[in-house]
């Protein structure tokens, strides 16, 4: 064995253009699979960060306007409380975002205000400063309100400092009792959780004036059942609409779901491309491999009449196939940690703010994996054809 | 070398090719011995069969029939893989193109049949030297054969022909890529080796390369039609050794 994969290195060395050309196409695109691979899993790493911004405890629910916006489809605040009385639900309250202008102090910003009920799972994020509306504030329609860390970077605050702050938005003013954690930056640079959060109470009466409603926040008990509980409601909001219109809801699984299904068609197509190179390489191999043997008809010849048996050529045209294999993909894998790495750190990072551990050991496997199946698949046929030559033609041949 | 009578005893072995419908007689039934230790010139207008005769002898051919006895066993019926056996053991085969492999040094292309024979690199390596120094060529060792005259890729060739200890030394127009100072070296080292008791069977077109030999096999048209000494005495060469 040690002999024959002497002789294979030799013989690769000593034809080392050729080598090289044979093991290019592999390099290139072992490193391209694997580097892929890394910014893959980078990009869904980015992704999931985004899934933060949604509290894990609520869902939203609003009429489906793909078929076109109806006014009638708006319902009414006894229709929230009906639904606030439904079985698993905590407490429901009329949702909506609004942009206003805020100041506090010398600084203004535009940020987006939302009611909150009284209870902290409605919050997306913990606090780091301060406390959550509680429902005492909501019945006392307590000018109070907590911010996010988005509106203290905004404000140009110290979030700690801010606690006790009066903080001015259009004409109303509020105090601020708490102030939410920065959550983990995703590549989706769509924020959905609102800046300034306040008392449905407050809201209410400040924002909405009794109009009719679009939205409606439901903080539900039991996470486990809110599927059923979504679909009670949305048949609930549809009947109380006179089951004209159709209604959605959203909650931070359903977007998971949506991301996920957005990841499992670019892990598929990367995976397809992936797949494709690779068939790609190992066809470039195989035809180098029947180039070498061509090319390499007289020395065959000459191994052959010096007395090498079908079964010693054979093995060596494998060596040398799996030789070429091996270090073509260990050094592809390795280029492409490299690649997914550069990028990643360099570029990925400043998007998404995630940096995702390298995959080494898918790397390796594939490699490994990669170079076996291009030794069997792509080399047994090159090495079989080698063994097969006759002697004497091989030794005529020009 | 072996107690058996004949080095080579071929009885009325013929070979065709057939390619398609055309069917060519290369050899229309051979019979002939050499002893051990003979030095045997094989001659003979181009087309006669001087190359199928040794491709038989060398077993990297069958013939279609008759029988071949190589140092007293019968091998006209062995499979491939036997034939390469009795290649690597028992025969050294020379070509006129020399036939080594090219950016492969001398040593490495001398110890090619025993790397096939299993032998470890050390052993490989160390006869292949001693061989070099054989044919006069240890101080080109490390050389490839592209650094190397002609006359000296041929000697490389002699030293990996006899490097497993053969039998038979067979050589196909040994000198016929030679100018006549580098073919009167070689077969200088021909007469050599016969005197030390190796048996040569060597092609030629040369009235003058046969004289070396010590008896000559004359071919016409698939049959050995003369086999006696050589025409001319022998040259200086030979009564030098
Ligand atoms: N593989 C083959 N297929 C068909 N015919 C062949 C084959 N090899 C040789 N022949 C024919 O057999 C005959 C003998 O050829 P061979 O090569 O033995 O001649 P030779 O005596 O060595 O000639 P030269 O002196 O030119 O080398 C020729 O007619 C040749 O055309
Ligand atoms: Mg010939």
């Amino acid at each position: 064995m040690m002999n024959y994969l002497r002789e294979a290195l030799s013989v690769l060395f000593v034809n080392r253009l050729r080598t090289l050309l044979a093991l290019l196409g592999l390099v290139v695109g072992v490193a391209a699979v694997i580097a892929i691979q890394v910014l893959g899993q980078a990009t869904a790493g980015a992704l999931s960060g985004s899934l933060r911004f949604i509290s894990q405890d609520t869902f939203v629910i609003f009429p489906d306007t793909q078929k076109g916006f109806d006014a009638k489809a708006l319902f009414t605040l006894k229709n929230v409380a009906a639904i606030g009385r439904m079985p698993n639900v905590t407490q429901a309250i009329p949702y909506s975002q609004i942009p206003v202008i805020a100041r506090a102090g010398s600084q203004t910003a535009k940020l987006n205000l939302a009611p909150m009920g009284g209870d902290p799972r409605f919050l997306a994020q913990p606090l780091d400063f301060g406390r959550s509306v509680s429902q005492a504030d909501v019945d006392a329609r307590a000018p109070v309100c907590v911010l996010s860390a988005n509106a203290v970077s905004k404000l140009q605050a110290d979030g700690e400092a801010l606690i006790g702050r009066t903080l001015r938005v259009s004409s109303n003013h509020c105090t601020i009792v708490g102030v939410l954690h920065q959550p983990p930056t995703g590549a989706l640079n769509y924020d959905f959780s609102p800046d300034i959060l306040i008392p449905y109470s407050v809201f209410q009466r400040e924002q909405m004036h009794g109009a009719k409603l679009f939205e409606t926040e439901v903080l539900v008990e039991d996470t486990s059942q809110m599927t059923a509980t979504e679909k009670k409601v949305t048949d609930y909001l549809k009947s109380a609409t006179g089951n004209k219109f159709s209604y959605r809801a959203i909650d931070s699984r359903i977007i998971a779901g949506f991301l996920d299904k957005a990841f499992g068609i670019i892990s598929l197509v990367v995976g397809a491309i992936g797949a494709i190179s690779l068939v790609v390489a190992g066809i470039g191999i195989m035809n180098i491999l029947l180039v070498s043997i061509v090319e390499r008809t007289r020395e065959i010849g000459v191994r052959k009449a010096i007395g090498a048996r079908k079964s010693q050529i054979l093995v060596q045209f494998f060596f040398e196939a799996a030789l070429l294999a091996i270090f073509g993909c260990s050094l592809g894998a390795a280029l492409g940690l490299l690649a997914g790495w550069y990028v990643n750190s360099h570029y990925i990072i400043k998007i998404s703010g995630v940096i995702v551990p390298l995959p080494w050991a898918q790397a390796v496997t594939l490699a490994m994996v990669f170079a076996a199946v291009i030794t069997l698949a792509f080399g047994t046929y090159p090495a079989y054809r080698a063994a097969a030559l006759d002697p004497i033609e091989a030794l005529r041949y020009e | 070398m072996n107690d058996s009578a004949f080095a080579i005893d071929v009885r009325d072995v013929t070979k065709t090719y057939t390619s398609g419908s055309l069917e060519v007689q290369a050899l229309r039934g051979v019979s002939f011995t050499i002893a051990h230790g003979e030095y045997v010139a094989i001659m003979g207008p181009s087309g006669s069969g001087k190359s199928t005769l040794m491709n038989v002898l060398g077993c990297l051919d069958r013939a279609t029939s008759g029988t071949y006895f190589l140092d007293g066993a019968d091998v006209s019926g062995l499979d491939d893989n036997a034939l390469a056996q009795i290649r690597l053991k028992k025969l050294g085969f020379i070509f006129q193109g020399f036939n080594l492999l090219a950016r492969t040094d001398a040593v490495k292309n001398v110890a090619l049949p025993l790397f096939y024979a299993g032998v470890p690199l050390k052993e490989r390596n160390a006869a292949a030297l001693a061989q070099l120094a054989e044919v006069g060529l240890s101080d080109r060792a490390r050389h490839k054969p592209n650094e190397l005259s002609g006359g000296q890729q041929q000697r490389v060739a002699i030293a990996r022909a006899l490097v497993n200890d053969p039998a038979v030394l067979l050589a196909d127009e040994p000198t016929g890529n030679l100018d006549s100072k580098t073919s009167a070296e070689i077969l200088s080292l021909f007469a050599r080796l016969n005197g030390a008791g190796r048996t040569i069977i060597m092609v030629t077109h040369d009235e003058e390369v046969a004289s070396h030999a010590k008896r000559v096999l004359r071919m016409l048209d698939g049959l050995v039609v003369s086999d006696a000494p050589p025409a001319k005495p022998a040259g200086a060469v030979l009564t030098k050794s």
